[in-house]
């Protein structure tokens, strides 16, 4: 099925080169995130073809790239990944590959100023930028001017690709600004199971409270979640968020105690599967905000 | 900090209570099993049993989804077989049961490994399969009970049979023991505790729970009863001094019971005065006795 989707992709691609009489074959992409590959067909609709390994629902943060992921990442003329660490297979699955094209960290070509350092104590920067729509438009100006230089002669179109799209995110950003305005700031306190929301938190203004750390793969403690717990009480809380890619057991744990609801589940590692309603960065963007202002603003 | 605060606040805490709850019983009824494996030479059956539950549990994720209950019985199915089958192995052939178990398990876990490469999604199963000991709720709970008293009972019906086929099996079939079948009922008994404690508590508590209290407790006694009570309250000493430290220090709780356990196993192994290491070296290694 994946294969005729791509297939289909590839056909679609191929028609729109014949009908704009271009004799370039398609810039192959590969991404390594479910955001990117939607900001790479953005940009290079009509120019380049997108394979995405990750697939949705899959936690990035402990993906198992298969041998066809390889051999799909050394056909690649240009890698996308999310950068900051969170791919830490990337080395390896690019040397392993022997591929000659370019490797593009997005997040690593952040302006510095975007880059958010994690929990206190921990030197590691949060890797979930793509919360943050300054971070998208920058992301996407970054995507542009790698395929620019890539494709030289399409780089017009691209430009063009992305101005639609950043307009888009303005929008979007408009959007976020209403809605979470509603919100009073004392009430923007974010429970979730892994600390994936810092760059919205930094955004508008929430403290993040994550049962573990920036990774699936960090183990919670007792302290740790005892401190949870009080806090809720304490700030009068009346939600927690349980995430797509996370075991919510902890979650359900902390609901039992507290007696808080559990709100709607967010997409925290990207964006969500065919059929969830966060298949589009916009639809997961707006999911998320909607579920968040909607059950911290219930009384 | 007052007694109070150090000992019994903790345990103001709901999710304290039902995870050291779940740690206490699971750690007696793997206090009492890990004993048999110690004597038995199996103890590294929990290890290998962790990795052969993959094939069942993909397949139980295959049809099932992320359903706690299917990925429980899928992973006892496959473990099920591992053990009972390398069992079996190992009274119809010439290979020895540890090498049968050795076999299985890896051939069970390639299999694992190869039927979720075909998933349609890489999700991470083991995140699904394998539980923390701050998670546990009221079913985990409910479970870890029910197997714990079952165990307990068990141990407590067939003590005999089960004495006498752990130390000298010729002679229990000599006397007209069923000892396959004791055997083949204590390792069933061994994969539902281990596959009920992975999913409660994690994978390095549950092993931790099946071997340390266990191997600490055979430093110290040569009596199979005294073994088994002495594993069982390490089991349980460690499960609380543990999960006060976790809750204390900040540590991962699974982990911080696993060291409290571990740091009873090496008291013992260096000071037990029969069988420790410091007597090892003033005197020579020794044999144990009986047990």
């Amino acid at each position: 099925m994946r294969l005729a989707r791509e297939f289909a992709v590839l056909g679609l691609a191929a028609a729109a080169c014949v009908a704009r009489g271009a004799q370039q074959p398609l810039l192959r992409v590969v991404t390594l995130s479910t955001v990117l590959s939607e900001v790479a067909r953005e940009v290079g609709a009509g120019h380049v073809s997108v394979a995405g390994l990750v697939h949705p629902g899959v936690d990035p943060h402990t993906f198992n790239p298969s041998p066809a992921d390889i051999r799909a990442v050394a056909d690649a003329q240009v890698v996308l990944a999310s950068g900051l660490s969170l791919e830490t297979y990337l080395d390896r699955l690019v040397a392993a590959s022997g591929s000659g094209g370019d490797v593009v960290a997005v997040g690593d070509a952040l302006p510095a100023a975007f880059a958010m350092p994690g929990a206190p104590g921990g030197g590691e920067t949060d890797p979930h930028w793509w919360h943050s729509l300054d971070c998208m438009v920058a992301a996407t100006d970054i995507v542009r001017a790698e395929f620019a230089r890539a494709r030289p002669a399409s780089a017009a179109d691209f430009l063009a690709n992305a101005e639609g799209y950043k307009a888009r995110l303005g929008k979007l950003k408009a959007w976020a600004d209403a809605e979470i305005g509603r919100l009073p700031p004392n009430r923007r306190h974010l429970v979730t199971s892994h600390d994936a929301f810092g760059y919205l938190a930094r955004d508008y203004g929430f403290e993040v409270h994550a049962i573990s750390g920036l990774s699936t793969d960090s183990e919670a403690d007792a302290r740790h979640l005892a401190g949870l717990i009080d806090l809720i009480r304490r700030e009068g809380i009346p939600a927690v968020f349980a995430e797509d890619s996370a075991n919510p057991r902890l979650v359900e744990n902390l609901v039992r105690e507290t007696g808080v609801r559990l709100g709607a589940t967010l997409y925290a590692d990207g964006l969500g599967p065919p059929g969830s309603g966060a298949e589009t960065f916009d639809s997961m963007y707006r999911h998320n905000v909607r579920a968040i202002v909607g059950a911290l603003s219930a009384r | 900090m007052s007694l109070h605060d150090l000992l019994l606040a903790p345990f103001s805490y709901e999710f304290m209570r039902r995870g050291l709850l779940s740690a206490v019983l699971l750690g007696v009824s793997g206090g009492l099993l890990g004993c048999v494996l110690v004597l038995r030479r199996l103890a590294l059956m929990g290890d290998a049993l962790s990795h052969s539950l993959l094939p069942g549990v993909a397949v139980a994720w295959l049809l099932f989804g992320t359903s706690t209950s299917a990925l429980f019985f899928g992973g006892l199915f496959a473990g099920l077989l591992t053990a009972l089958g390398s069992a079996l192995l190992s009274r119809l052939t010439r290979v020895k049961e540890d090498a049968a178990f050795g076999s299985l398990f890896i051939v069970f876990f390639g299999l694992g490994v190869a039927l979720i490469s075909k998933l349609p999604t890489r999700i991470n199963l083991a995140d699904f399969l394998f539980g923390n000991v701050l998670g546990v709720g009221a079913s985990d709970l409910r479970l870890a009970g029910a197997v714990s008293a079952g165990t307990a009972a068990l141990f407590a019906i067939f003590y005999r049979s089960i004495l006498l086929e752990t130390f000298d099996p010729v002679f229990h079939r000599a006397t007209g023991g069923r000892g396959g079948l004791v055997h083949l009922g204590f390792l069933t008994l061994t994969v539902l505790n281990l596959v009920a404690a992975m999913q409660t508590m994690g994978i390095v508590l549950a092993l931790g729970l099946f071997l340390l209290p266990a191997v600490s407790a055979y430093l110290w006694c040569d009596r199979f009863f005294s073994m088994l009570l002495l594993s069982v309250g390490l089991a349980i000493c460690g499960s609380v001094v543990g999960i006060l430290v976790s809750f204390h220090a900040g540590l991962a709780s699974g982990a911080s019971i696993v060291l409290c356990l571990g740091a009873a196993f090496l008291v013992s192994v260096l000071f037990s005065p029969r069988y420790g290491a410091l007597r090892g070296l003033r005197l020579g290694p020794t044999r144990p006795p009986g047990a």
